[in-house]
């Protein structure tokens, strides 16, 4: 078993320990503003189906190809350090940090764009923020340490990862879900194919296990709900995973590069704190 | 001259002076009607309008704009105005049509810029230190396949620059049963801080700080630019069954501070308590709506979404909960909004 495969069985594990167990993507705001109906599963699956299927497809034009950017980016700044480092082995200190600062400048960037996305959505986000900081704590505190991190890139990582901590109890940069992700993929070597992969099925799994708690649904159904998801990822992934987001000029900007598709649930997810009662945060 | 589709609208406050000039070229008009201050009333120790008051609409031959037009307008508001954009009805967009627009007029601007079978409305404000600007046009309406762009950016200049801004859309022609029928619709709204004039470069966005970018996008699995048409199981027009006018509103500046603090207060007393019935919550005014409180360098306010069964319904509430900005534009001003 390579450890690629390893690694990818471990990120999607649901015991992740992100503190993604208090999000519900809006789903819970959702269930309580009557949007999705509960007992989904007598009957009226619907309006469940119906919200897995368009968060989902949001979430790959929205966030994917913010977590797309990061990995490219980042993986980027590591190959251009080892072009440097083999080519002369003097200079080899001195392009090491020149990829940690280039590749910390651009997270910071991308950061702060996805942040400008996310400013007119508080409780999206917060929970980005939460579970981004959630997991960059997760990398030091973990990954940071295994064995396999000690070789040229894995340490460069580590002291990005440790810099990126740093920033963000500074206040000088937020650190939300989708950039901490592509950072924590890029840095364990996962491939961006199979990064796009895990994101949208953590978002999925996330949004079933949220399902299972507000007793909208079984544990077994949700199990059969979640395989009829599978086409709905793999299509999204054909459809979007070449995006990237394009934040360099004034067009690009006004390009739709990552948009909301979903106005409605942005508005159900913007009542989540006026729910009389509560168990997620998100 | 402006070219083709170009407008420009400024105002000025020069030694206690309003100066507004305007420009603009076919198939947009732009006029400006006066707008009064209100007369401090004696009994007042200090004038509670502080703001000189403007009124722009921004008009299009036609009423509405057709493929292959490409509306830019610049909007300069001088720091002590308070400058309301009005619209007259709302901005049809007509439905796309294959071959040459029907009005199409070379913008050597815009050459390679924009694809020619959808149509574009670009607006560039700039809001001074202590100035106002109000957006608040009649809702965009796209007829069946219609594609349409609007995108807009604000650039506040510093955290006493203040924004009211209102975006909306309905549902399409709903008296030819047309709901939901437009083949795309795509609006972003950006809000950005620290543009100066010294700043300008050769892009608007150089010299500030992105604060929000707010960028939906509802398109027809249809359309033919989706190469992959694979199954899809909910269409928006599905998706939003209920729902014939949908309705952003920004609200940013200590000119407008009221207004969020009203929609934060009015939102804190808004209680969703879990309900087990299989149908929509709406409030008694049959209205969904939230709001998300925005606080970025120092810019605060609100983001508000609202949507409902009708462009009227929307259009009261929404009107009702602007009232403060009475008093801060002045009666003249107001009325040309409120009455329309």
């Amino acid at each position: 078993m390579d450890k690629e495969t390893w690694l990818l069985w471990m990120l999607a594990d649901s015991q992740l320990p992100t503190g993604g167990f208090v999000a519900s993507a809006g789903l819970e705001a959702a269930v309580q503003g009557g949007l999705v109906h509960e007992n989904a599963a007598e009957g009226d699956k619907d309006s469940f189906t119906r919200f897995i299927h368009d968060s989902t497809s949001n979430q790959a034009q929205f966030a994917l190809p913010v977590c797309s950017q990061v990995h490219d980016t980042v993986l980027k700044s590591l190959t251009l350090s080892d072009a440097d480092a083999n080519a002369e082995v003097e200079a080899s200190q001195d392009t090491h940090d020149k990829a940690l600062e280039n590749a910390i400048q651009e997270l910071r960037r991308i950061d702060a764009y996805h942040h400008s996305m996310l400013a007119s959505n508080k409780v999206a986000m917060r929970a980005s923020i939460a579970q981004g900081g959630g997991l960059l704590s997760l990398f030091n505190r973990g990954y940071a340490l295994a064995g396999f991190m000690e070789d040229r890139h894995g340490q460069l990582c580590v002291k990005i990862a440790k810099r990126l901590q740093r920033l963000s109890r500074l206040g000088e940069m937020r650190g939300h879900w989708a950039t901490m992700f592509g950072f924590v993929c890029v840095a364990l070597g996962i491939s961006c194919a199979h990064m796009q992969q895990l994101f949208l099925f953590q978002f999925v799994r996330q949004i079933f296990s949220a399902a299972i708690r507000l007793n909208l649904v079984g544990p077994l159904r949700a199990q059969m709900l979640s395989c009829d998801t599978q086409k709905l990822v793999d299509t999204l992934l054909r459809r979007y995973s070449h995006r990237r987001i394009e934040c360099e000029t004034s067009e690009d900007l006004f390009g739709e590069s990552a948009v909301y598709t979903e106005p409605v649930l942005e508005l159900f997810q913007g009542m989540h704190d006026r729910l009389y009662s509560r168990i997620f945060n998100s | 001259m402006p070219a083709p589709g170009e407008g420009k609208i400024s105002c000025q406050l020069t030694a206690g002076r309003l100066f507004q000039t305007i420009s603009s070229a076919y198939p947009l008009k732009i006029i400006s009607p006066k707008a009064i201050p209100n007369t401090p009333t004696s009994t007042e120790e200090e004038p509670s309008q502080k703001l000189q008051p403007a009124v722009s609409y921004i008009l299009s031959y036609g009423g509405g704009i057709v493929h292959g037009d490409q509306i830019h307008v610049d909007v300069n508001v001088g720091s002590g105005c308070a400058l309301m954009l009005l619209t007259q009805g709302s901005t049809k967009i007509y439905k796309n049509r294959s071959g040459r627009p029907p009005s199409y007029l070379k913008n050597p601007r815009n050459d390679a810029k924009f694809d020619i079978n959808q149509s574009y409305q670009t607006m560039i404000m700039d809001v001074a230190p202590g100035a106002l600007l109000c957006l608040l046009p009649d809702p965009v309406t796209c007829f069946k396949d219609a594609l349409y762009n609007q995108r807009q950016a604000v650039r506040l200049h510093d955290c006493s620059s203040s924004l009211v801004l209102l975006d909306w859309m309905t549902s399409g022609r709903m008296s030819r049963g047309e709901r939901w029928d437009f083949a795309k619709y795509f609006s972003v709204n950006i809000v950005t801080l620290g543009y100066t004039p010294k700043s300008r470069g050769e892009q608007w966005m150089d010299g500030s700080k992105i604060l929000i970018r707010d960028a939906l996008l509802l398109k027809q699995p249809g359309d033919p630019s989706n190469i992959d048409q694979l199954d899809e199981p909910g269409s928006f027009a599905r998706r939003l069954e209920n729902i014939d006018a949908f309705a952003f509103l920004l609200i940013l500046g200590p000119s407008v501070e009221q207004i969020s603090r009203m929609f934060v207060e009015e939102h804190k007393k808004y209680r969703i308590k879990a309900f087990r019935m299989s149908k929509t919550r709406e409030d008694e005014e049959g209205v969904w709506w939230s709001v998300s409180e925005v606080d970025e360098q120092g810019v605060t306010g609100v983001a508000v979404r609202a949507a409902g069964p009708s462009t009227e319904v929307i259009r009261e509430w929404i009107k009702r909960r602007l009232l403060p900005l009475q008093s801060v534009v002045g009666d003249s001003a107001w009325s040309m909004y409120f009455n329309a």
